[in-house]
């Protein structure tokens, strides 16, 4: 008759029914047939959570590579069209991206480091032309230089 | 004491040898084979209860004999406890697919 729904009502699945069903996600995680039915129960948790770092990682490399693209574009401005008269290109970063906090402040100590090396060679140069300069002048002038 | 909710292992020592209870998916999928239907209010507790501690041997002790472990059943003490933890254990086979708990393992001594 219209609107009688003749169907059984479904059986709720068995867990074995569950299990079957799940067990091929696992397998593409990496799980064995023996670890899945015969091992411990919860280390399917262990495996959800390597899985998820995993595509966090790979998430975060593919990012990764696109930002280094994106520099590289940014060094070859003539390859990118026509670019404006003046429009110099970039500098390639000169070593990868720093991947943690830490490692972006040892880079920015590191670079504190060069740049006051950097300042007191300069001053140091500076310092011995003047004497030379003082030098000169004075044998120039006759004059003794202490 | 270990929280009864949070129990995957049920280890008691008699005659001499040490049985560490617990469940796998493949025991639970032969449990069900043989009749076990969990959660159905139709079968009473004690047939459940024979059942699921049959089904927690074949784990780590599949040899034992089915003597042994009815007069292992018969022995054990607080049997409404013992009923909750296998329940529980069995669950986890199954939440543990679902959640995104850690629960670890967390073991249970039974007193005979």
């Amino acid at each position: 008759m219209d609107g009688d729904d003749l169907t059984e009502p479904s059986e709720p699945p068995t867990l074995a029914e569950i299990f079957t069903q799940a067990f091929p996600y696992y397998l593409s995680m990496g799980m064995t047939y023996d670890e899945f039915w015969l091992g411990a129960p919860s280390l399917v948790r262990a495996y959800r959570k390597a899985y998820d770092m995993k595509r966090h990682e790979r998430n975060y490399e593919m990012w990764m590579q696109g930002r280094y693209i994106f520099d590289a574009l940014r060094c070859a401005p003539l390859l990118v069209g026509f670019p404006e008269e003046g429009v110099k290109p970039g500098n390639y970063p000169d070593m990868p991206y720093p991947l943690t906090a830490q490692e972006a402040k040892e880079r920015e100590i590191q670079r504190e480091n060069e740049n006051t090396k950097r300042f007191i060679a300069q001053l140091e140069a500076e310092s011995k032309r003047n004497l030379e300069k003082a030098k000169k002048e004075a044998v120039k002038n006759g004059r003794e230089y202490d | 004491m270990a929280d009864i909710k949070q129990v995957n292992q049920i280890n008691f020592d008699y005659n001499g040898k040490h049985y560490c209870l617990e469940y796998n998916r493949e025991a639970v999928k032969r449990m069900e084979a043989a009749g076990f239907k969990p959660g159905e209010s139709g079968s009473t507790p004690l047939i459940e209860l024979d059942m699921l501690w049959a089904g927690a041997f074949y784990k780590n002790h599949r040899k034992e004999s089915s003597r042994i472990i009815e007069e292992l059943l018969g022995k054990m003490k607080d049997k409404d406890k013992l009923l909750e933890a296998l329940r529980n254990m069995v669950a986890e086979t199954y939440n543990s697919l679902m959640d995104e708990g850690d629960e670890g393992n967390v073991e249970w001594t039974a007193t005979i």
